[in-house]
């Protein structure tokens, strides 16, 4: 009988004791990714594009599509978090591009983008590795570099293109505590505002310029590290 | 996955009897010929031009579905009849539409390219004349789905067979690339369609002299006119000719001038005329890069609103000293 109330406070204890645990488990739990603001993350990788179409007018009228193409480049990201769901991603792009165009002519083409942009992202799976889904909408100025030369009787040279770029991009991070992979799908346009020059060789004093406005779309699978902070 | 290997008495690992090779079909006679006439077809008839173009290609669908079939059921190890269904399936439904459906086939194409093959496929439904082929793969793959495993240089046989009809189905050429022949060509550098009107001496000219005879507007007669699109090549000889599966020498009877004159116009150029004394022809492949300085092609390129003509090296290029009338151009198919 003297038993019953101390085995009565045992069994007490242990049940605090488990109750406890448990609710520090789901506590723990509880404080969900998708309910806090993200840590920055850093991302750096390598993309790779396909060029949709590259429209161009020269001083306002429509000069066609100069055909399909590739692009190939780097990319880093650094994302800051906001509030829940939501972060400010900054970017750049490095990517030289060919399209059948500049392929025929020799034309060497390197494009450079930086970009910001709203990112909405959401926790998937938190264990064992953390996925987050995420879209973004980055845009920003760009700055383009054609090399030209000689064609036929005409040497042609470029100026540097300036314009922006608008891209969505929906990507994928697996992350194992601070580090992780990222795949992205991304579409991309471009719009880029470039003088075109052309001198006759023969004849170096008949020369002439054109203004190009390019109109370019392309779909652009990347894949790289992260890093969260 | 792991394999449980019987052994026999003496402890030497032995291929179960009952085991199925799934490339047996690979050990028959009619796999390998067709395998043969698909190479040898696609490789070396269609090049050497001993048969009709159009004889070729019903050929090389024939072998073709003999051997993809029987290569997509093996691959998907199809032993009953529904999975040979699948795999016949995945190789005849893409041709058939690749036939049929002109954005199937440059679809299919575009894919291909992706992948870093040059496929040229033709949307052309008499090819489904190769589908006839089929019942005969059916047959080989239906027989050769029982087939016990064989002895070591039977399974070497068949999977040299699948691997030569893997190679052979994805290294398929197309028909080869026509090719033009001719002494002097015109290019089109700029970004927009030039329409080009060609005037020709009337008369052979005398070819004593390496330049250009005195011309005068009365020398030259309309001749033809091309469309010519960015980067294609105009030919500006007389006896030019393109190299096809069908037409593999120079048509007989068509005049050859070893020395010529031509004049070009075309709306922002000034009226060219240029001449070549014994020029040979040289052959272009359309399936090529048309080369920015070659001797034998003049270039037209464009600055602001003027054409300026550059080349070609083996022939006189010079502005006309002389007018002529405005002829009507009609543009030649």
């Amino acid at each position: 009988m003297s038993m019953r109330p101390h085995s009565s406070r045992l069994t007490g204890s242990a049940f605090s004791a488990v109750v406890l645990l448990a609710s520090t488990a789901r506590g723990e739990d509880a404080v969900s990714p998708n309910s806090q603001v993200a840590r920055p993350r850093l991302q750096i990788g390598s993309l790779l594009g396909i060029i949709d179409s590259n429209k161009l007018s020269v001083d306002g009228r429509n000069r066609g599509d100069e055909g399909d193409g590739w692009i190939a480049g780097g990319s880093a990201a650094y994302a800051h978090g906001l509030l829940p769901h939501f972060s400010l991603v900054l970017l750049t792009r490095i990517a030289g591009e060919l399209t059948d165009w500049a392929q025929m002519r020799d034309e060497q083409r390197t494009r450079v983008d930086l970009a910001l942009g709203p990112e909405f992202w959401w926790c998937a799976v938190t264990r064992p590795t953390t996925v987050v889904v995420r879209l973004s909408v980055p845009a920003g100025p760009t700055w383009t570099w054609f090399q030209g030369g000689e064609v036929g009787p005409v040497r042609e040279r470029y100026s540097t293109g300036h314009g922006f770029n608008i891209a969505g991009v929906g990507g994928i991070d697996m992350m194992w505590k601070h580090h992780g992979i990222s795949v992205e799908l991304a579409y991309l346009r471009h719009f880029t505002y470039m003088t075109h020059e052309g001198t006759l060789v023969p004849d170096p004093t008949v020369e002439g310029s054109e203004e190009y406005r390019f109109d370019q779309s392309s779909l652009v699978f990347g894949i790289g590290y992260s890093y969260r902070f | 996955m792991w394999r449980i290997v019987p052994e026999n008495r003496l402890g030497e690992r032995v291929r179960p009897l009952t085991s199925q090779s799934r490339w047996a079909a690979f050990r028959s006679p009619v796999a390998w010929v067709a395998l043969v006439v698909l190479v040898a077809n696609d490789h070396f008839l269609k090049r050497a031009g001993l048969l009709p173009g159009s004889v070729t290609g019903k050929l090389s669908d024939l072998a073709g579905l003999v051997v993809a079939p029987v290569l997509a059921c093996a691959l998907i190890g199809a032993r009953s009849p529904a999975s040979r269904i699948l795999g016949f399936a995945a190789v005849v439904l893409p041709f058939v539409a690749i036939k049929t459906v002109p954005v199937a086939t440059h679809l299919v194409e575009a894919l291909t390219r992706l992948v870093g093959l040059d496929w040229r496929l033709w949307t052309d439904p008499t090819d489904l004349v190769g589908l006839l082929a089929l019942p005969f793969a059916w047959r080989l793959q239906a027989d050769s789905a029982e087939v016990r495993a064989g002895k070591r240089a039977t399974r070497v046989l068949e999977r040299l067979g699948a691997m030569s009809a893997a190679v052979a189905c994805v290294a398929t050429s197309g028909p080869d690339p026509s090719s033009l022949h001719t002494a002097i060509g015109v290019v089109n550098l700029t970004r927009e369609h030039i329409d080009l009107q060609v005037f020709r001496a009337k008369a052979p000219l005398a070819c004593a002299s390496v330049h250009a005879p005195p011309l005068v507007a009365g020398d030259f007669a309309p001749d033809r006119c091309h469309e010519l699109v960015p980067y294609a090549i105009a030919p500006l000889d007389l006896d030019f000719w393109t190299k096809t599966y069908d037409q593999v020498e120079p048509p007989p009877g068509v005049e050859h001038r070893s020395c010529d004159a031509v004049l070009l116009r075309a709306e922002g150029l000034e009226d060219t005329v240029l001449f070549w004394n014994n020029v040979a022809q040289e052959s272009f492949d359309d399936s090529d890069p048309v080369p920015l300085d070659h001797p034998n092609i003049a270039y037209l390129n464009r600055i602001g609103d003027r054409l300026f003509i550059g080349g070609p090296a083996v022939a006189e290029s010079s502005a006309a000293t002389f007018e002529l009338p405005p002829s009507p151009c009609k543009v030649a198919p």
